[in-house]
């Protein structure tokens, strides 16, 4: 069977919505009769509406890229190509956002957030040192600045020394 | 009349001034860079207005909506490259003017345009917005349902390349506005056993992980695809006091420009879901139909600067029509201005204008105070946010990267937001790459609980005979039938898109 990037997006939308449509009433406490008066009711429609649009997606496109070659170029033509500077680029992202939130409460704002910087230039392209450097204690200094005294907001900016405690 | 001399009284205070002139500036200064856009600065900033008086943020907040619009332009015009969607028609006529050595009059037409359009917007805000509150009083459940249900599919068919991804991404928005707690029974429902949960998912991590974060992952891959290309890119500039600059007499000679798209600008920008890029599109085509060169289009001219500016700024006020009479926003700086208002206890519709008047003649003035302060500092930051748009996109991206983590956290306190707003950065980064709009996501996120009440209340109503309820409710019947056609129309409008699609292909 042909198929695309975008088609096997809207399969799993549609097997994750029926899954979620599954599983909905031990997420629900009480009365979780589904498609009745109660708590339910508009999660299931939300669900039920994203299963059937994603399964009537799914099948239309499948249709059509197998109706003649051109149709079939047309759908490779409007597929989103999954290349590796995208997996590389949401990796990197959520890498280090979740070390800076792991590593807030152990290090403090001031250390974390340098860090965090100095990560995110790097892994966006900047290459000359005293420039990178430069930038995130700048940038640094003046967002704590900003809501340390602009906005009066009490961070934990140093490490926590007391292991153990936190 | 009371409350109108207060609400001016208020909106001319120090505070709020000060506030229009910090807002207007960042507004400006986010919306030059490309890949921001006013919504974004709006998500990143809401959370330092918590402790603000209520009129000052949203002064702020509005300062930043208007400078914004006029933002974009500036990189449009210098270097091709427009700093949010709606600029994109300036730079077909901004940048060839600049290149011809005009840019100077190039960014004061758009400058002026922008101002002149906002206000004349404004203005029939100021005109239009208390009557038809007064008509809005008429809305029960069964009215509001339907007007919810046809500002979903408006939203969810127009802001994508295609309708039904269009409503399944707004119907994930109404899924994730459902965690928490049952508005109605108050029982908990997919909190997933976390205490955080009980009050639903925050909105402004949400928004900011799919705005802002999203963006830093786009920077991250282009910069990986440029490294495995191995090239660098070079950005072309244009110095920004080249050329003379715009006599007022040449501007005032493009009036009936201005008036037109000013005009189509309110219009669109009171229907939900199409936006300041549509708004500018139909004022740029138009201003074209009716120019006496439309040859010259496209070649640098500048009606065709005027034209989309004048309609994407006049977009800013006709949005505030279904925001404040009916509690609808019809894009994502909207939905995200209504997010603010709750925290601050404003909550938009038609009350608000019997509760508050003094509060929505405030914002009245506001707008249109606004305008000036666009024009003032617009007028003296030109030269230095033409350097803003040279700035790298590795310093940027970084800088917006923990001014996200940072906002979320000072906003919330909680390293537990910080995790939604990760997750919802991932899904909002697929999301755009696979056309589901989350314009369609963020306004079915903001309109659910509201859409939850009226609707199960209507079902409660209607005791049994839903359709026999919309039959003796003229209003909500009229709403329901052109959600109908709304979806015919769109769904034949794309049908025929893929026909010519594929006859061109073939």
């Amino acid at each position: 069977m042909f198929l695309t990037n975008r088609h096997i997006m809207s399969l799993a939308i549609a097997v994750c919505s029926g899954l979620m449509l599954w599983v909905l009433p031990t997420l629900v406490r009480g009365d979780n009769q589904l498609f009745a008066m109660n708590a339910t009711l508009l999660p299931v429609l939300a669900i039920s509406l994203m299963l059937v649009l994603s399964a009537i997606e799914f099948g239309l496109s499948v249709l059509n890229g197998s109706k003649s070659a051109q149709t079939r170029q047309m759908a490779l033509d409007e597929d989103v190509k999954i290349k590796t500077a995208q997996v590389f680029s949401v990796c990197l992202v959520v890498i280090l956002m979740v070390l800076f939130v792991l590593l807030l409460p152990k290090l403090g704002y001031l250390l974390t957030s340098t860090a965090f910087l100095l990560g995110l230039m790097l892994g966006t392209g900047g290459r000359r040192p005293i420039i990178i450097i430069f930038t995130a204690i700048i940038a640094v200094s003046v967002l704590y600045i900003a809501l340390r005294y602009g906005l009066g907001l009490h961070f934990q900016i140093w490490p926590n020394l007391s292991f153990g405690n936190s | 009349m009371d409350a109108l001399i207060a609400g001016i009284q208020n909106a001319l205070s120090l505070g709020p001034i000060l506030a229009i002139i910090a807002g207007v500036s960042i507004g400006i200064f986010m919306g030059a860079i490309p890949g921001l856009t006013a919504a974004m600065a709006i998500a990143l900033l809401a959370p330092i207005t918590f402790g603000m008086d209520p009129l000052t943020a949203v002064a702020f907040l509005i300062g930043i909506y208007k400078g914004g619009t006029f933002g974009g332009s500036i990189s449009a015009i210098l270097l091709n490259v427009p700093g949010s969607p709606e600029a994109s028609a300036t730079a077909f006529d901004g940048y060839p003017l600049a290149l011809s050595g005009r840019a100077k009059q190039a960014l004061q037409m758009a400058l002026f345009a922008s101002v002149a359009g906002a206000f004349l917007a404004d203005m029939m805000l100021f005109a239009v917005a208390a009557p038809f509150s007064r008509f809005a009083l008429k809305f029960g459940p069964t009215e509001l349902t339907f007007v919810v249900l046809f500002a979903f599919t408006f939203v969810a068919g127009l802001t994508g390349k295609s309708m039904l991804r269009g409503m399944i991404a707004c119907a994930f928005g109404i899924l994730c506005a459902m965690v928490g707690l049952d508005p109605m029974e108050a029982t908990p429902r997919m909190t997933l056993g976390y205490i955080e949960l009980l009050d639903g998912l925050p909105l402004l991590p949400i928004a900011i992980g799919m705005l802002g974060v999203a963006e830093v992952m786009n920077a991250a891959e282009r910069n990986f695809a440029r490294r495995g290309q191995g090239t660098k890119t070079a950005q072309q500039s244009v110095s920004v006091t080249s050329g003379p600059s715009l006599p007022i007499s040449t501007f005032l000679g493009h009036w009936k420009t201005v008036l037109r798209s000013s005009l189509i600008g309110s219009a669109i920008g009171a229907l939900p879901g199409i936006g300041a890029s549509m708004a500018a599109f139909v004022g740029y085509g138009t201003a074209q139909k009716y120019s006496e060169t439309p040859e010259r289009f496209g070649k640098g001219i500048l009606d065709g600067v005027a034209g989309p500016e004048a309609a994407n700024s006049a977009v800013v006020g006709g949005s505030f029509v279904p925001l404040l009479t009916l509690g609808i926003p019809g894009n994502v700086t909207t939905a995200l201005l209504i997010g603010t208002f709750l925290v601050h206890g404003i909550e938009p519709g038609p009350h608000v204008f019997k509760t508050e008047p003094t509060l929505i003649y405030g914002i009245f003035t506001i707008l249109l105070i606004a305008n000036f302060v666009n024009l003032m500092v617009g007028l003296l930051g030109s030269g230095v946010y033409s350097h803003i748009v040279k700035a790298p996109e590795y310093i940027s991206y970084s800088i917006i990267g923990l001014t996200c983590l940072t906002g979320v956290f000072a906003s919330t306190n909680s390293l537990f937001a910080l995790y939604v707003m990760i997750i919802f950065a991932v899904i909002g980064y697929f999301m755009k790459k696979f056309d589901y709009s989350f314009v369609a996501f963020l306004i079915g996120f903001v309109l659910a609980p509201e859409f939850e009440v009226s609707f199960r209340s209507y079902l409660l109503i209607s005791q049994g005979d839903p359709i026999g309820q919309l039959i003796e409710r003229p209003i909500g019947l009229v709403f329901c039938i052109m959600t109908i056609i709304a979806i015919v129309r769109i769904g034949r409008s794309e049908h025929r898109k893929r026909q010519i699609k594929s006859n061109t292909t073939l």
